[in-house]
């Protein structure tokens, strides 16, 4: 029997949570150190499993199947493809750097690393999880760890902000549990047994109304992750008052979920409503796009500034997902590893400058580049690559989703273009407003720059967003066939087909600069 | 059985309610009538009520009156089993001895805890008793 | 001669015996408290061992009815007395220390105990409706006498009144029913009912009808489904802290499982009637305990609440029928053994003896006692239904039953009511784990004492919640297993 690498990925960092837990809490000075340690254990084995993932396959890789819960028909099944392999890389990489940022946790170490490790086994489950009573335990249970996150280790409202977390998430989820047993029982009927198998519903044959309803009832679920417009309102609460790696992860790879969702269960599940919703979801990506870019502007908060800024980027994500070309589906995964990098590190990068300040509004600084340069001209490189400069990972995705769009819902992508000006407009003047000029507020002045513990922790995020930036060929190669494959299915079962089919080499060589 | 058969309790039915109604009717039409306050309260013994009696009765009365049912009730299930005692033969005899032996068991507890003790004051018997519960019951 | 096996009624016998050597010992001995307990784990063990033989005759085919068809050993009613069993060790360890603090009277609290398992254990034996009554007795006047047990608490006198008075009310309600029941069917036995109602066609069922729903709402007082659920918060309040976890396992318990036998053996023919009734109930349960939850200030009166909607998630199960008879046993054993590991956590909060226990005195105890905190936190989470513990996976084959039985409606209702529920099973996690201690004037960091009995019953309550969470493999299916 071959080594069981996925089941690894998922129990490494659980097992490395309840080893952390045994250590006593006055420890600390060891516990820090050890969980960053202890959080890079699955980066290697993502690392080799993204080396050994065979290119060009669209099916799933390294599935592993055990059963689990006889009586309910649940199995322990993982797999990887092309679109949930760069999420678990992100998220193996995220996770470290997220705990080595977080040297300064001064209460409840040993709990705050646990937790930590303890989301990220949770998020590598959703990413892997075969089996929808698999996937809906790891989706849910992931909602523990952060909301502890957010509420011990937050800012002064974090109570608010991790109950709100909590219930928005929880409300969503138990729409989708009842669609996931309505599933169950759908396939009991076809098929002679109760089964939660992602593949086994695939070959089910569900009527337009039955579609209908449970397209929505998982959408309601992942609208409200990602967040899509009208569900957003959790977001700014829960990323303001997390800490910094409470923001990263959850900006980084738990908003994922809810687009991932999407493109792995709404779109090959119920490819019949899924078509009957593309106007609806296009209206409220783009919404998102122009209103969270809107009011990243005028936000006073550096910290919510970038936190709207994930609406519109999502927004964008969400369109790609629906456009249903094979570019804007390609470009939607890419943007999700995409923003997972780069708001990572601007929340960071807002971290770090809030521990020194204790303040995160953008009218108390000024002038921050003379006292902070490596600290500014990281900010700046983050900036322009989440803007899309040229060259830099963000340009790849957008112009995918873009590119991919048009040809299916031009309207709404001249409108989401938008979005790319605006984006330009809030993180390009607020670097303006924080690190230009001359110093004005006397409290900024002998401001320490970053540390080289600190400037480490960018090394990793910096080198992936050249990386992807210049060569996305790596990136795309293994995703093409995945979402090809989604494409393919919702063309198999519906009078749906999607514009130019044969597109990533045209749409790469205007890509890669 | 025959609705013949009911006849004789019929006719004692019908005997015994015509004595006690004709007794009443008779006295009420035959009898002279001199009300006075005294004559017209509830049982009344020929003595002006001067106050209403106290109402509280001392808490043994009730433990002794609990405990009177309890045995009584339960020597009531003894005529259950008396009338099928050929049919349950040893069986039943092992049972009822069991179920007998558990009253004898309540008495022994009853007694032990001195709840068949009428005069003993309270004083003495917390004297008995281990400190914290006489602590306790003492502050309550 | 009337058949007798013995071994259907022996965990029952283990018991009583037990008790009336805790009392004997008592007045002709004067131990110490430790003797007792002594007794009492040997009558545990008897019991546990006469259930065991219990399982080993059911795999051997045997069992079937005795006692005059009175009861039954089928595999429910093993496995009930199997979970009442747990429930009542982890009871009594976690009232220990109030009842050791009863001096003389510690006897009559342990043998209460004892007679209350030994009831409830029957109530899920008996297949005639009389035994049932008698059983029902049997454990709730045990169980009046131990919410007023502790003499000097006021509250816990009131507590033992209104328990008593609408105990006895719900059950003058249930014999009614069996009283009407009969009156249309002409036998009291579940199985002369069925067969009644199987071989005759009754032509105006109105008068079994309302006998059957007398029946059921009887026992739903006994379980706390709603609308007649207004005792508990009360009695949760205001008895003893040890013994409430029991009390409360014990009768949901006790209660589901007569009404299982009840509803599906006796009333098979009319699961049309009873469903719909059920899933009323249920509903109402459901919505009724999240919503009032949710206003309470009190950690003892939210988790009287929350058992109502737990009786509705139950209740949700058994609209589908002898189907759903599995879920409802693991729902059983996992969501009582939460119970009393929460319980032992306010016993440790509130003391052994003390009634009440306000939101407030929960504050920073993540600090104070992180074991107690990490264990009710985890209750709470399991309650609320959170994946990765045995609540989920309760909850789930609940959902499933009803859903398979046609009432989607019931499902939308019970989920929606889960997550507004996360409103107050979470509060109690912010107040222990976010919110510092120093807010009521206390000391943070002054440790709680933890008496060795409580934490055995939290660490053995966390662990069935976690692992049977985790790999519920071995607790699903014993029904049919045997």
């Amino acid at each position: 029997m071959e080594f069981p690498i996925l089941s690894a990925l998922v129990l490494t960092p659980a097992l490395a949570a309840a080893v952390v837990m045994l250590i006593p809490e006055r420890r600390r000075e060891v516990i820090r150190p050890l969980g960053v340690v202890l959080s890079l254990l699955p980066l290697p084995l993502a690392g080799v499993l993204f080396a050994e993932f065979e290119r060009g396959e669209a099916g799933f890789q390294f599935v592993e199947r055990a059963v689990w819960i006889d009586r309910l028909g649940a199995d322990w099944h993982l797999g990887v493809d092309g679109i949930s392999l760069l999420l678990v890389v992100l998220t193996t990489v995220l996770v470290p750097v997220a705990l080595g940022a977080s040297m300064r946790v001064d209460h409840r170490v040993k709990l705050f690393v646990a937790m930590n490790l303890l989301l990220e086994a949770g998020l590598i489950g959703v990413f892997l999880s075969l089996d929808l009573f698999l996937f809906f335990v790891f989706f849910e249970v992931i909602l523990i760890p952060m909301a502890f996150i957010i509420g011990i280790w937050g800012s002064e409202n974090r109570i608010y902000a991790a109950v709100k977390f909590f219930l928005y998430t929880a409300f969503g989820s138990a729409l989708m549990l009842a669609g996931i047993i309505a599933l169950a029982f759908i396939h009991r009927d076809q098929t002679g047994e109760l089964g939660f198998s992602y593949l086994g519903m695939l070959g089910l044959d569900l009527g337009p109304d039955a579609q209908r309803w449970l397209f929505a009832a998982f959408a309601l679920a992942f609208a409200i992750k990602v967040p899509v417009f009208p569900f957003h309102t959790w977001l700014p609460d829960a990323h303001v008052e997390a800490p910094t790696a409470g923001s990263v992860l959850l900006a980084g790879v738990l908003l994922k979920l809810g687009t991932y969702g999407l493109l792995r269960f709404n779109l090959p599940l119920f490819p019949d409503a899924a078509l009957d919703f593309v106007p609806l979801m296009a209206v409220l990506a783009v919404v998102g796009v122009i209103y969270g870019a809107a009011v990243a502007i005028v936000q006073p908060d550096l910290k919510k500034l970038v936190a709207y800024s994930s609406v519109s980027h999502l927004g964008f994500i969400v369109l790609g997902t629906f456009a249903l070309t094979s570019q804007s589906l390609q470009g939607g995964v890419v943007q999700m590893i995409n923003h997972g990098l780069t708001t990572g590190a601007l929340f960071l990068l807002v971290g770090m400058i809030y521990e020194r300040r204790h303040t995160k509004l953008i009218a108390d600084f000024g002038g921050l580049a003379s006292s902070m340069p490596v600290f500014a001209g990281l900010f700046l490189f983050i900036a322009f690559a989440s803007i899309g400069l040229p060259g830099l990972n963000g340009f790849v995705g957008e112009f995918l989703i873009l590119m991919g769009s048009y040809p299916t819902l031009p309207v709404y992508t001249i409108a989401s273009a938008v979005g790319v000006i605006l984006a330009a407009v809030y993180l390009l003047w607020a670097y303006e407003r924080v690190f230009t000029g001359k110093i004005t507020n006397p409290a900024n002045k002998g401001l320490s720059d970053l540390s080289i513990g600190e400037t480490l922790v960018f090394v990793p995020l910096v080198a992936l967003i050249i990386l992807l930036g210049v060569y996305p060929k790596a990136a795309l190669d293994v995703i093409q066939p995945s979402t090809d494959a989604v494409l393919s299915r919702i063309e198999a079962v519906t009078e749906y087909r999607a514009p130019d089919p044969g597109g990533p080499g045209f749409v790469l060589s205007g890509g890669g600069g | 059985m025959e609705l013949s058969d009911y006849l004789p309790i019929a006719v004692m039915f019908i005997l015994a309610s015509a004595f006690a109604g004709v007794s009443l009717v008779v006295s009420y039409l035959i009898s002279y009538k001199r009300p006075t306050p005294e004559k017209l309260e509830p049982y009344e013994c020929g003595i002006v009520t001067e106050a209403e009696p106290i109402q509280r009765f001392p808490v043994k009365f009730y433990l002794v009156a609990i405990l009177f049912v309890i045995f009584d009730v339960e020597i009531v299930f003894l005529f259950a089993w008396a009338s099928v005692f050929g049919e349950l033969g040893w069986g039943g005899v092992a049972a009822v001895t069991v179920f007998t032996l558990m009253i004898v068991e309540t008495l022994g507890y009853v007694w032990k805890r001195g709840a068949l003790d009428w005069n003993v004051s309270r004083r003495a018997r917390y004297r008995a008793a281990p400190p914290a519960e006489a602590a306790q019951e003492m502050a309550a | 001669m009337i058949d007798v096996s013995y071994l259907s009624a022996a965990p029952e016998m283990m018991l009583v015996l037990g008790a009336v050597a805790v009392l004997m010992v008592d007045v002709f001995a004067k131990p110490p408290p430790r003797v007792h307990g002594w007794i009492t784990a040997a009558a545990y063990l008897a019991a546990g061992a006469s259930i065991v033989l219990q399982w080993q005759r059911l795999g051997a085919g045997g069992g079937g009815l005795s006692f005059g068809g009175a009861l039954v050993l089928d595999p429910w009613a093993a496995a009930v007395r199997a979970v009442l069993l747990v429930v009542a060790v982890l009871g009594t360890l976690c009232a220990w220390e109030m009842l050791a603090g009863l001096g003389r009277r510690m006897a009559e609290g342990v043998s209460l105990v004892l007679v209350a398992t030994a009831g409830f254990m029957l109530m899920g034996a008996s297949v005639d409706l009389v035994m049932v009554f008698i059983a029902l007795e049997i454990g709730s006047i045990a169980l009046y006498v131990l919410a007023g047990i502790v003499r000097s608490s006021p509250a816990g006198d009131e507590a033992a009144m209104k328990y008593f008075l609408l105990g006895a009310f719900a059950s003058a309600i249930f014999i009614y029913g069996g009283a009407l029941a009969y009156a249309g069917t002409g036998a009291t036995n579940l199985f002369d009912i069925e067969r009644f109602l199987n071989d005759y066609l009754v032509a105006r069922p109105a008068v079994i009808l309302i006998g059957m729903a007398l029946l059921v709402v009887g026992m739903g007082f006994k379980v706390t489904a709603a609308p007649f659920h207004s005792w508990a918060p009360d009695v949760y309040q205001g008895a003893p802290a040890g013994v409430v976890g029991f009390m409360a396992a014990a009768a949901k318990v006790g209660g589901f499982a007569a009404l299982v036998h009840i509803l599906f053996i006796g009333f098979a023919r009319y699961q049309g009637a009873w469903s719909d009734g059920l899933a009323v109930i249920a509903a109402l349960s459901v919505v009724l305990g999240t919503l009032l939850a949710i206003g309470q200030s009190d950690v003892r009166r939210m988790l009287a609440y929350s058992g109502v909607a737990h009786a509705g998630f139950l209740l949700t199960g058994m609209t589908a029928g002898a189907p759903a008879a599995d879920g409802l046993l693991f729902y059983l054993a996992t969501y009582s053994v939460m119970l009393v590991g929460a319980f032992a956590a306010v016993t440790a909060v509130s003391g052994p003896a003390g009634a009440g226990s306000s939101f407030d005195e929960y504050r920073g105890l993540g600090r104070r006692s992180p074991v107690a905190a990490a264990v009710l936190a985890l209750t709470m989470i399991a309650m609320s239904g959170m994946p990765l513990t045995t609540g989920f996976i309760g909850k789930f084959q609940m959902f499933a039953s009803a859903w398979d039985g046609g009432y989607e409606w019931l499902v939308i209702v019970g989920l929606a009511a889960s997550v507004a529920a996360f409103f107050f099973y979470l509060r109690l996690v912010v107040l222990m784990y976010f919110r510092p201690g120093e807010e009521n004037g206390r000391d943070p960091d002054a440790p709680l004492p933890l008496p060795v009995t409580i934490r055995w019953v939290l660490l053995f309550s966390a662990a069935v919640t976690l692992v049977f969470g985790i790999y519920p493999g071995p607790l699903l299916g014993l029904l049919t297993r045997v």
